[in-house]
């Protein structure tokens, strides 16, 4: 029995060991390896004498795309397949020298040409009008991947479907808002709604006038109130239009269950206290024509409704501005002048879609809702760019191929660009991603991988590594309304939170840190910050200027850095230090003066004890927020952050300070709070819209929608700032702007036609504007820049890229430009040749 | 019997119905997911959502969702997971990999927990019993996962005797899932899947021995055994005979409830081995306030569920003849 027992147990044990030993025993196939495989495209064939060499550019993906239509695409992972089986009318390439970008006609045969002047009396063209009607030529040459000519009855039919008001699709904002709002776009896609919300103005001259004549008002309470996600008591959802007379009481699903109300309001509450026209707290920013006059509105007939596509501008048949004007041809009339540059920049995605695809992917969802498949697998995909997607599975991977119809192979003007021939994304997903790309790029079978700060003493002199700048600067965003940091000091505990309503100790925050310190620890490739606007940003398209490069920008971090101008062209720092130019002292500054700190501190604890906001014995107390659990990262950069303070922090002042970690469950309630005064402070970045710095100052930190900062009021004009010799509020100046290049609706100080048109004025000025409302916004010291993001990643030794410089608009020079060291079989030897393992190669 | 059996589907279907009905109400009276983004962007999907009914009265809402399944068996397509794709079809494509995964894992681990319990029993107090129960703690209180992670480190990068990651599935619109479920039994395949299968059975098998050992251990010591001695068995032939088959009434069903747990998928191996299989989908539905994906994956997982009651309960009849339902 025993024995018999023993051998049968060996005998399975034995065999689940040498089943997969005998597996195993093969070694690895390229075609079978977790990321080299490319569905049977090439690679098998690249031993083969005769057979063309394959190029392949292998990536991974955190999560699968699921929709790649031009029309619906959601995320960054759904615009890989797009970037490679679509192509702008326009699209950026190196120049001639590589150390800057130039525009080509891709799928249009040239330029555009700016024909406003042919349409005065149509499309809202008035006299005297440029840069809102554009034709373009189209390329003859391009074809659908099954070889099915483009002409310009597939861009109008794409437009059309674009914006199909039964569909509603996701992107039709980028035609219906923006800088190529298309004339009568907007009109077209609401045009199967009876009735729509349009502002007070369209009907009445003020909001009393509304009110008078009975008509219901309804208020935003998402953009308003950020409500998105209240429930009234029955746990129905709010909409986002509230009637001023609905007394329905909202509030937070939490607030509810826990019996207790947190944020509770109705439409008629908020309607009483903040908009009524004879006695709301903010009646006169709501009214008619003011700068949130959208907050309000009344539900009009749409009187637009049945409106047609098709049309010839005039008041009788306005139709939508993308139409055909040629075979090849087609005309797009927009709603606002554009620049050239934006022209081009905005062309530089496409939204065509192929007809009869398109067509065979639609869905009736019920009468008022048509979706489509389109671009959602292998076989709804048209594809008219350089790749054709090949293979895609859901969750795990997807290949693309050279698309042998495109024109760009034959026609001359793409020599020696898109060398790669094919592109083969892995998806990896979950908490061991990284751990599991790594594995793969050292085995030669992914080609980029990031790596974090904990990697750089590793890889940090490596021959591959590539730092790319981000447009983003983090800051923490600090909450400095006294009313709510009130509310959470604890007298049981002894903990204090009001003092951060103080500028004093935000600044001595500020410059109690060393950021070049933090850096070197947790942000190796990134660069100490000091202004709200990092090098990214760039003043002049056609030059590639940037802004953080000019003398304005340099002054104003000086000053905030707290240097003074001599007056005689030398500076002098806090601690007595001269500097002979300006460049001397801006590549000074440290941002980090301990014995400045002190003194701050000092002060903010007499303005504390003054003000009666702090009680000696007390521990400061700051709440820094994060999504999930706090990482191992951010615990250490706020433990970091801790002794800094701690050292900066003079006796018999505060008794201590302390950063405490609050943890959400996610973004959501991470932003509610944020948005709410709950939180203490966020680090957390702005950045986006590199090559339009103007309008960020009002977007990001003025605008109350977008603002981190609970408790900044810019609404009340109470700060100052001179330019030249004109003073107005930082909110006159960053609306005005922000405001460039459209006929501003706003003008309630007549900044618009006192000062002209924002985009007009000659660039000089404009960044002294711009420096001026930086500098403006940083005093406040409401937000304190810390770093300007680099991401650092592992490049293959296969491929080099067009440009190891970081070059606006298009990076390293992407696909395009990608030149290979190794073929794929060449690889395959190579990567062998080193045991599989390439960490010493990359290790340096 | 078959009256029973019957009348169990019929109160499994009712079961059914109640438990869908309650799991729709549940997830509409969640708030809606915030929409970021511009005004533009809001208002467009305000638009959608007002055209999808979302803000219908939840009694309508709730008829409207009964009146396709029933009548169409419709379950609708994604709205913000795998967007305007059949429910079912996401789910029928990525069903057979967890399957597979799992069933391989169960063939694997349940004879050597079977026998490593066995083992155990039979030397029970002895220096294997310890071994073996050491290991088995071992085994059990570590996460599969952390196993998932050094078999891949070990053996796939390190040491480089499986790929990294599972072998490629080659799906394409007409690709039946029973082409797919060919793909996973292809030996290229099975090979590239041995270390996700090697992580999820270690549990298996760790738990299984555990309950065996226990199970048979106290049945050893049974009167009958020993009477099953006395007149003349072998111990061997006692154990075989009288011992295992007592000791299987309480595991055999364990098993069968091992074999339900195929179908759930393991989110974590999912990830680390990039199988596309169905372990994260009922989370990722729930995430993103998928409607469609969170009620088709609440029906699958609950008409299993209680299929696989009926089933073990049925299952006890043909196990120990003894057991017979309904005797007065």
């Amino acid at each position: 029995m025993k024995r018999t027992l023993l051998r049968l147990l060996v005998l399975v044990v034995v065999l689940a060991m040498v089943l997969p030993m005998a597996f195993s025993c093969k070694k690895d196939e390229p075609a079978n390896n977790g990321g080299a495989n490319n569905g049977g495209t090439n690679t098998g064939d690249n031993g083969n004498q005769g057979t063309a060499a394959t190029y392949t550019y292998r990536a991974a993906a955190s999560n699968s795309p699921t929709t790649w239509s031009p029309h619906t695409w959601e995320n960054n992972t759904d615009s890989i397949i797009l970037g490679y089986t679509t192509m702008g009318l326009y699209d950026v390439q190196l120049n001639a020298t590589k150390d800057g970008y130039e525009f080509v006609p891709e799928m249009a045969a040239a330029f555009p040409v700016d024909v406003t002047s042919d349409y005065v009396g149509k499309y809202g063209v008035a006299e005297g009008d440029a840069g809102k009607v554009w034709k373009i030529a189209l390329n003859p040459n391009a074809k659908w991947n099954d070889g099915t000519a483009i002409t310009a009855d597939d861009y109008v039919y794409s437009m059309k479907e674009q914006l199909n008001p039964k569909m509603l699709n996701r992107r039709s904002d980028s035609f219906t808002a923006g800088t190529l709002s298309v004339y009568g776009a907007k009109l077209y896609l609401y045009s199967a709604q009876t009735a729509f919300h349009d502002v007070i103005g369209a009907k009445y001259a003020s909001n009393a006038d509304a009110v008078a004549a009975g008509e219901e008002i309804f208020i935003d309470a998402y953009t308003f109130y950020n409500a998105q996600g209240y429930v009234d008591a029955e746990g129905n959802e709010i909409t986002q239009w509230l009637s001023f007379t609905d007394e329905t009481v909202y509030d937070t699903p939490e607030a509810w269950e826990a019996g207790k109300a947190e944020d509770a309001f109705s439409g008629k509450m908020l309607w009483d206290t903040y908009f009524n026209p004879t006695n709301g707290g903010y009646a006169a920013y709501v009214e008619v024509g003011a700068q949130y006059a959208s907050w309000l509105s009344i539900l009009v007939a749409n009187e637009d409704a049945g409106y047609a596509y098709e049309g010839d501008g005039t008041t009788a048949t306005p139709g939508v501005g993308v139409f055909k004007t040629g075979d090849y041809e087609i005309t797009i009339a927009l709603n606002s002048e554009i620049s050239n540059f934006d022209i081009l920049y905005n062309l530089s995605s496409n939204w065509l879609v192929k007809k009869d695809l398109y067509e065979a992917c639609k869905v009736e969802v019920n009468e008022n809702l048509v979706t489509s498949t389109y671009c959602t697998t292998l076989e709804t995909t048209a594809s008219y760019g350089p790749y054709v997607l090949d293979t895609y599975v859901v969750d795990q991977y997807f290949t693309l191929k050279k698309n042998d119809n495109w024109y760009g192979y034959t026609d001359g003007k793409h020599v020696g660009q898109f060398q790669t021939t094919n592109v083969d994304y892995t998806i990896i997903t979950g908490e061991n991603a990284k751990a599991t790309e790594k594995e793969l790029f050292l085995q030669g079978k992914l080609d980029d991988y990031g790596i974090d700060g904990t990697e750089m003493a590793d890889y940090g002199t490596s021959d591959y590594l590539v730092c790319t700048p981000e447009s983003y600067t983090f800051q923490f965003f600090m909450n400095s309304s006294l009313a709510k940091l009130q509310t959470e000091d604890n007298a049981e505990k002894l903990e204090n939170h009001s003092v951060l309503s103080l500028a004093t100790f935000r600044k001595a925050i500020s410059f109690a840190i060393s950021r070049a310190n933090y850096c070197t620890r947790f942000q190796p490739a990134s660069q100490a910050g000091f202004g709200v606007l990092n090098y990214m940003y760039c003043i002049d398209p056609d030059t590639g200027a940037l802004y953080r490069d000019t003398d304005a920008a340099k002054k104003t971090s000086l000053i905030y850095a707290g240097f003074e101008d001599q007056g005689d062209g030398t500076w002098k720092d806090h601690s007595g230090e001269t500097y002979d130019t300006l460049d001397d002292a801006y590549e000074a500054i440290t941002g980090y003066d301990v014995n400045y700190a002190r003194d701050l501190f000092t002060e903010a604890y007499n303005e504390a004890k003054a003000a009666g906001i702090y009680t000696d014995g007390w521990t400061v107390v700051i709440n820094v927020g994060t999504v999930g659990e706090a990482s191992a990262n951010f615990k250490n950069t706020f433990a970091m952050i801790e002794e800094y303070i701690k050292a900066a922090l003079p006796e018999n002042t505060f008794t201590d300070i302390k950063m405490n970690i609050v943890s959400y469950a996610d973004e959501d309630s991470y932003w509610a709070d944020l948005g709410d005064g709950r939180m203490d402070l966020s680090f957390s970045a702005w950045g986006g819209s590199a090559m339009d710095p103007w309008g960020i100052i009002y977007s990001c930190y003025i605008d109350p929608a977008n603002s981190n900062n609970y408790g900044f009021d810019a609404l009340s004009k109470t700060i100052d700032v001179t330019v030249g010799d004109k003073t107005h509020s930082l909110y006159d100046w960053a609306a005005w702007m922000n405001n460039n290049q459209k006929d501003s609706e706003y003008d309630e100080d007549n900044l618009y036609t006192l000062y002209g048109s924002f985009a007009k004025k000659d660039t000089d000025y404009k960044v002294e504007v711009l420096a001026a409302c930086e500098l403006a916004q940083l005093q406040t010291t409401v937000n304190v820049p810390v770093f300007y993001r680099y991401v650092n990643a592992l490049q293959s030794a296969k491929y080099n890229n067009g440009t190891d410089t970081y070059i606006q608009l298009i990076g390293f020079g992407g696909i395009r430009h990608v030149t290979y060291n190794y073929d794929d079989a060449a690889w395959e030897a190579f990567v062998a040749s080193n045991n599989n393992n390439l960490d010493s190669l990359y290790k340096g | 019997m078959l009256k029973y059996v019957i009348k169990r589907i019929l109160l499994m279907l009712l079961t059914l119905f109640i438990i869908l009905s309650m799991c729709y109400i549940l997830i509409k009276l969640l708030p809606l997911p915030p929409v970021r983004g511009t005004a533009e962007t809001q208002q467009l999907v305000e638009a959608q959502r007002q055209a999808k009914g979302y803000y219908d009265p939840l009694i309508k809402q709730f008829f409207n969702f009964w009146k396709r399944v029933l009548t169409k068996f419709d379950w609708g397509a994604g709205e913000n997971l795998y967007p305007t794709q059949s429910v079912i079809h996401i789910i029928g494509q990525k069903l057979p990999a967890t399957i597979v995964i799992n069933l391989f894992a169960m063939l694997f681990s349940v004879p050597i927990g079977l026998l490593l319990g066995i083992f155990a029993a039979v030397k029970k107090n002895k220096w294997q019993d310890h071994f073996i129960s050491v290991a088995v703690m071992l085994c059990i209180s570590v996460p599969s996962f952390v196993f998932a992670f050094l078999l891949q480190y070990v053996f796939c990068y390190k040491l480089g005797w499986f790929p990294i990651l599972m072998e490629r599935l080659e799906i394409t619109a007409t690709t039946t899932t029973g082409e797919i479920f060919a793909q996973l039994f292809r030996p290229s395949m099975v090979r590239s899947l041995i270390p996700a299968i090697f992580a999820l059975s270690i549990g298996t098998i760790a738990g299984l021995t555990r309950y065996t050992r226990a199970e048979l251990s106290e049945v050893l010591t049974g009167d009958y055994m020993l009477l099953a001695r006395t007149k003349g068995l072998t111990r061997r032939q006692a154990t075989v005979r009288h011992a295992l088959r007592n000791a299987m009434v309480p595991i055999f069903p364990m098993i069968l409830g091992e074999f339900v747990g195929i179908l759930s998928g393991s989110l974590v191996l999912e990830n680390i081995f990039t199988i596309p299989g169905i372990g994260n989908l009922y989370v990722n539905a729930i995430r993103a306030l998928d409607y469609n994906f969170f009620m088709a994956d609440s029906a699958f997982y609950t008409a299993i569920g209680l299929a696989a009651g009926i089933v073990v309960d049925l299952s006890y009849g043909f196990i120990d003849p003894r057991i017979r339902m309904g005797a007065k």
